[in-house]
């Protein structure tokens, strides 16, 4: 039973999803909403279990519990009815063989039914993408731009994009901050994938944390900015006096420490600072990858 | 739907093309070996190959004409080995690859569903195997009508049976496909040890004609087919039913199966 929904429905959700492998574990209840126009940050080390999360969105793969929907619309049941509405960009990116860069992406059109080419001709012209070359002739990076085009082409209302940039140089991943920044602006709905922190602190409005196929974090962006904690530098001969202190030590650098002082302790600080010698002071805001590094760390011990 | 099949056409037009050829060029050259007035000669021709040619369903007897010589040589195992390596490599570059190197990921993620995909591949196999036989049909009239008059009709429904005999295997070749996640080698292995069975019959005689029973390949009598004295209603019906029991079995398992894609 094929079912249409506009946008103002076009979000994504997941209920407790747990999806096991024969071999090893997939997720585990895991629970999160996309509101529709929103961006979602999914984050995790390799292994954790991103990519199973966005196999059950798409509906490769049917959830042992739980479930998942987009647009209201079972993943599993109705994949074929929300296809129409979502551009997806997979972890790996592998494209049949045999076919130029244009064949390919007029392939992936008239499955859609879509006759205009001029998103695709303007997405070829903002990525630099010749469209003339054959596939296999492409490099990684090349290949991810195509398979970003094939995404957004067909100006979906939900994306799905796992790792999109991965490959891409520093400048195209500029451009792709910058077209999910004003789809975004459109009131697309998006669920992005990345390892890179800064790409989702750009973009994201809420960012989920998954390690071992659990959900371990879920923060908006505002709630975030308001963690932040300023870190300093400093450089002093005496810096076993500030290791044996309780403010909290980030990091030991050649000639000092690295140090995170929240606003209520600024004054306490300050007055431990009078008695050592000071000769270097730096000051930084907490970075997203500050927060999140401790995820990846937990994980990896 | 039929921009699915016309790409899985384009997959496969060139192995359609060559082993077509090769088919047609084949069976040319089987008969051109044959002197209608002189039947004889060609069968102690095939005489000198002795029990070798037991293993491929040829015998010498029956080449009394030279459509019951084609029927025999030729229509016996030879062109199920052709075709079986024609829809192999079809099975391969339409479902198989797709499946192992994901990238039928990329067709999944367009609102087509997994039923109009592989019933797709179907089509495009049912279309590409009647484009072979259609061929061989062809050629082998043009071949055959040079040796003078022959029951054409009586070839053109040995070609069909035995197109029908090949369609059919390969759709088991497809379900174990599918029921393997893309992986070919039960898919290459079990139409290999059907026909090695068809083989090995010849080679036993009577003491393994039990085999015949076991493997589709022992079902097709072509040279009683040209020559009317075979029954082939029942076998049709089985050919066809199976054939439809593979395509259903493939499409329920790929609907509900994980892709790791």
């Amino acid at each position: 039973m094929n079912k249409s929904f506009v946008l103002s429905d076009a979000g994504i959700a997941a209920q407790h999803l747990t999806v096991t492998y024969a071999n090893h574990k997939g997720i585990q209840d895991i629970s999160f909403e996309v509101q529709p126009g929103h961006v979602l940050g999914y984050l995790g080390p390799n292994g954790a279990g991103k990519s199973t999360t966005i196999r059950a969105l798409m509906g490769f793969v049917q959830a042992q519990q739980g479930h998942c929907t987009i647009g209201g619309l079972d993943c599993f049941q109705a994949r074929a009815a929300i296809m129409a509405h979502l551009g997806y960009i997979p972890g790996e990116i592998h494209f049949p063989a045999g076919m130029r860069c244009d064949d390919f992406l007029a392939y992936q059109l008239a499955l859609r039914k879509v006759r205009s080419t001029d998103r695709m001709q303007q997405l070829m012209r903002q990525f630099e993408l010749d469209g003339h070359r054959k596939i296999r002739q492409l490099s990684k990076g090349m290949k991810q731009k195509l398979g970003i085009i094939c995404a957004f082409m067909h100006d979906p209302d939900i994306y799905i994009l796992d790792e999109p940039t991965s490959g891409l140089d520093p400048l195209m991943q500029n451009v792709f901050i910058d077209l999910i920044l004003e789809e975004k602006k459109r009131g697309k709905t998006i669920l992005m994938s990345s390892h890179l922190i800064e790409e989702v602190e750009k973009t994201s409005d809420e960012v989920v944390f998954i390690r071992e196929g659990k959900l371990v974090g879920h923060e908006t962006m505002t709630d975030l900015a308001k963690k932040r904690q300023r870190i300093y530098q400093v450089y002093t001969p005496d810096y076993e006096i500030l290791l044996a202190s309780s403010f909290p030590i980030q990091s030991q650098l050649e000639n000092g420490v690295e140090m995170k002082v929240s606003m209520d302790r600024l004054d306490e600080w300050i007055t431990l600072l009078a008695t050592i010698h000071v000769e270097g002071l730096n000051v930084r805001q907490e970075s997203l990858e500050d927060l999140f590094l401790p995820y990846y760390e937990e994980g990896r011990s | 739907m039929k921009t699915l099949v016309i790409y899985q056409l384009k997959q496969g037009w060139k192995i359609t093309g060559l082993l077509t050829i090769v088919a047609c060029v084949y069976q040319g050259i089987i008969i051109s070996l044959v002197d209608p007035a002189n039947m004889a000669s060609i069968q102690s021709l095939f005489g000198v190959m002795g029990s070798f040619l037991d293993a491929f369903g040829i015998s010498i007897e029956s080449m009394t004409s030279p459509l019951a010589y084609t029927a025999s040589t030729f229509f016996s195992s030879l062109v199920q080995i052709l075709s079986m390596l024609f829809y192999l490599l079809l099975i391969y570059f339409q479902i198989a690859r797709p499946i192992q190197d994901t990238s039928l990921a990329y067709t999944l993620s367009t609102p087509v569903s997994r039923k109009q995909w592989l019933s797709s591949h179907y089509i495009a196999l049912t279309l590409e195997l009647m484009v072979f036989y259609g061929l061989v049909f062809l050629s082998g009239c043009g071949m055959l009508s040079l040796k003078g008059a022959f029951a054409w009709e009586r070839y053109a429904l040995l070609v069909l049976l035995t197109g029908l005999l090949a369609l059919m295997v390969s759709f088991l070749a497809s379900l174990l496909v599918i029921l393997f996640n893309g992986r070919m080698g039960l898919a290459i292995g079990i139409p290999l040890i059907l026909l090695a069975m068809q083989m090995l019959c010849g080679i036993g005689g009577d003491s393994l004609q039990w085999l015949t029973y076991w493997t589709p390949f022992g079902w097709l009598d072509s040279v009683g087919i040209v020559n009317g004295t075979s029954a082939w209603t029942g076998w049709l019906l089985l050919v066809l039913a199976t054939g439809g029991l593979w395509i259903g079995l493939s499409l329920w398992i790929f609907e509900t199966q994980d892709l790791i894609l």
